[in-house]
């Protein structure tokens, strides 16, 4: 791709994006598929040959072949170079439902009108960008289901399940790591947050982190916490707005314009009022789970 | 920025209040800001195009503060804002 084309795209000119990837899609045929499901959302990926066999092991636990809301395709364009491509940036079309991704391998445009997403991907693609699409989608998706992904933690414990929220860094699989032999562990990394009835539902998610450790489980959802690294352990309830803005930080949503926006507002505000959310601050050990359980155990 | 600087918010922004705070999310990086009462009462202010001295007028009214720490505060508040790309100027 020449140089002109390529800062075409880089400039978001969405048409040529469209042009170069509706060629290839939807696929005429696939070598591989595999579907997923996280919580409520089930996501079937079609595939080139080789990615199974890298995929299949990250997802044990998770997969299903039925009942699929959300389809993905991937193929491949030895033509394609992205290589001057940031990390990854995305662009979403007014109404929120188109939303396109561009990373330095791969280009994917993701329909939820369609419950959709192709996957063009380069030359040094690997199959962990299929991951990457179907995390996206799920994000949205969960969203979109007043719920949302969260970079954290989650614990079981016979009071509930907890979510220990934090940014690379914060402490998350510290705490996966001193809790997984007290309380069984969700995940230790991205956690799906549902909603149901009047309130949430935890569950963990094949996009696991350091200890590769999530299991396919849910709990009701007790208390959120945010991390902070800390001498002592010390937990307090802290007010809405901060409580927003610390969790707004650890959820994963990529849309970048205002219905976007709107729409995660509104989850993440109603999530708020009405689960508890607390700064942690905690030592390296399971020493901080007595401070959790003087102010949420045993309560209704 | 002057007393004639014409300012108002930009309009791609989100915004909440919950009970006399205020939460604003900008789409371009995701952030979100929390007001207090006096942000709050800005922000809501500049939800039409107003001069900087106006905003200033009203945040003395509402709140019965000197015209010196009333300037102060709204200038470092714009200045903060406009540094996250949430305001528009014009002039």
């Amino acid at each position: 791709m020449s140089e002109n084309k390529q800062t075409a795209l880089w400039h978001l000119d969405l048409e040529s994006v469209d042009r170069l990837l509706d060629p290839y899609f939807p696929l005429a045929s696939f070598d591989e598929q595999l579907g997923l499901r996280v919580g409520s959302i089930s996501v079937c990926a079609r595939m080139p040959s080789g990615f199974l066999e890298i995929l299949t092991p990250r997802y044990n636990g998770f997969m299903t072949d039925r009942d699929f809301d959300f389809h993905c395709e991937a193929a491949r364009s030895d033509e394609l170079d992205l290589s001057n491509y940031p990390n990854i940036v995305t662009q979403s079309l007014a109404g929120a439902q188109i939303h396109y991704v561009f990373r330095w391998d791969f280009i994917a445009r993701i329909d939820l009108s369609k419950n959709y997403a192709c996957i063009l991907l380069s030359k040094v693609a690997t199959p962990l960008c299929v991951d990457s699409i179907i995390r996206i989608a799920t994000s949205f998706l969960s969203v979109a289901r007043g719920g949302m992904l969260v970079h954290s933690a989650s614990v079981m414990t016979d009071f509930g399940a907890f979510l220990f929220c934090g940014i690379s860094r914060s402490g998350k699989s510290t705490v996966g790591k001193v809790s997984r032999d007290l309380y069984p562990l969700l995940t230790d990394e991205m956690t799906l947050i549902e909603k149901s009835g009047d309130g949430y539902q935890a569950w963990g998610t094949p996009f696991w982190g350091e200890l590769q450790l999530s299991v396919n489980q849910s709990a009701p959802l007790r208390a959120a916490f945010l991390l902070s690294k800390s001498p002592v352990n010390a937990v307090e309830k802290i007010p809405l707005g901060e409580a927003m803005g610390g969790l707004m930080r650890t959820v994963m949503y990529f849309g970048q314009n205002l219905e976007v926006c709107n729409e995660l507002l509104n989850v993440t505000l109603a999530f708020g009022q009405a689960v508890p959310i607390y700064r942690l601050q905690f030592l390296p050990d399971a020493s901080f789970w007595e401070v959790i359980k003087n102010e949420c155990g045993n309560k209704n | 920025m002057n007393a004639e600087t014409k300012i108002k918010r930009n309009s791609s922004t989100a915004y909440r209040n919950l009970d006399g705070e205020g939460l604003i999310m900008n789409p371009a990086d995701s952030m979100l800001h929390s007001l207090n009462d006096t942000g709050s009462a800005i922000w809501e202010y500049i939800a039409e195009t107003r001069q900087v001295s106006e905003i200033v007028d009203m945040l003395m009214e509402k709140f019965n503060g000197a015209r010196e720490t009333a300037e102060k505060d709204v200038e470092e508040f714009l200045n903060a804002l406009n540094e996250q790309g949430l305001i528009e100027q014009e002039g």
